[in-house]
């Protein structure tokens, strides 16, 4: 006699599904048949447990844990932002003027432009051309 | 139940035949009594905006309830919790005798089985529910559920191992 039945296999037999020398081996062997008989008996009293509708205290268990897991959620959030607030109010080591005084020097120095001189000066560029003011306005009033 | 000659539906003698399993398989699969008489209306309403009848509309009901409560499940839980309190306030003051199912069982033995049933995963609990308390094939459980037929076996047999644990008490 082939070797007994698993319990995958009586339930597949049970619902009708299963090989012929499943079957035979079920109808051979009183041990297997017992189960059997036990797996649909157990069936029918959840069937019918079922059937009657879901009892007191017995509806949504999944909710319990997901409303569980909403409140850790919104606490962790909570307690979360609170810290950051904090965190922002406090001021960090030193004051601050250090990278004040940072920020200032790099923005000097990439925002700097060559600028000409506004006070009427010679700059060095055309003192080093020789150029003077006064000769070309001497130049332009100076007769044919 | 068969569409008429002129391929119209008599939704009323479809509403009277198939109602009563509708709202049990949405009970079975929501564990909520209001929800589960919702949803059922849901569905025959949709069923009566079909002008054309189905194919086979006892099957075309059952995918529509079962996909209808996959959806509120998704959607309504928190809707459900909020509203659970309700629910078991008016439950434990219906006045009714014990049914023969109840007489059978123990109120602890079908607390044990419905709270295993419910912690079962959606898909475990449409195939028990379409497969053992329904009573339809493998084939047809796994077309309706759009699954193979040895995923719907697969399912079977983990609900019906961990339903049986729980019957005998370990879950």
């Amino acid at each position: 006699m082939s070797p007994c039945l698993t319990e995958r296999t009586l339930m597949l037999l049970q619902a009708g599904e299963g090989s012929a020398e499943e079957r035979a081996h079920l109808r051979a062997c009183p041990r297997c048949a017992a189960r059997h008989r036990a797996l649909e008996d157990d069936l029918g009293l959840i069937a019918d447990a079922l059937r009657a509708g879901p009892p007191p205290g017995a509806a949504h268990p999944r909710l319990r844990w997901r409303a569980v897991a909403a409140l850790a959620a919104t606490v962790v959030l909570a307690l979360g932002g609170a810290w950051m607030w904090r965190a922002a109010q406090v001021p960090p080591p030193g004051g601050g003027n250090d990278v004040s005084a940072l920020v200032e020097d790099l923005a000097g120095t990439l925002f700097a432009t060559p600028e000409a001189p506004a006070t009427g000066e010679p700059s060095a560029v055309d003192e080093a051309a020789g150029f003077d003011e006064d000769d070309e306005l001497a130049l332009l009033f100076e007769e044919p | 139940m068969k569409p008429t000659a002129s391929g119209q539906l008599d939704h009323d003698a479809l509403y009277r035949a198939q109602h009563g399993r509708v709202r049990s398989l949405c009970r079975l699969l929501l564990a909520d009594h209001h929800e589960a008489e919702e949803v059922c209306q849901e569905v025959f309403v949709k069923l009566f905006e079909q002008r054309a009848a189905p194919p086979a509309p006892e099957r075309w009901l059952t995918r529509v309830a079962v996909n209808a409560c996959r959806d509120r499940r998704r959607a309504g839980w928190w809707r459900r919790w909020r509203e659970r309190g309700r629910e078991l306030v008016e439950t434990e003051h219906v006045a009714r005798g014990p049914t023969p199912e109840e007489a059978a069982l123990g109120l602890e033995e079908r607390q044990r089985i419905w709270r295993v049933y419910r912690r079962l995963s959606p898909r475990q609990q449409e195939v028990f529910a379409l497969r053992q308390l329904e009573g339809w094939s493998t084939d047809e459980v796994a077309e309706t559920l759009g699954l193979s037929s040895g995923s719907v076996k697969r399912h079977l047999f983990r609900a019906t191992h961990q339903l049986r644990a729980a019957l005998k008490g370990t879950p």
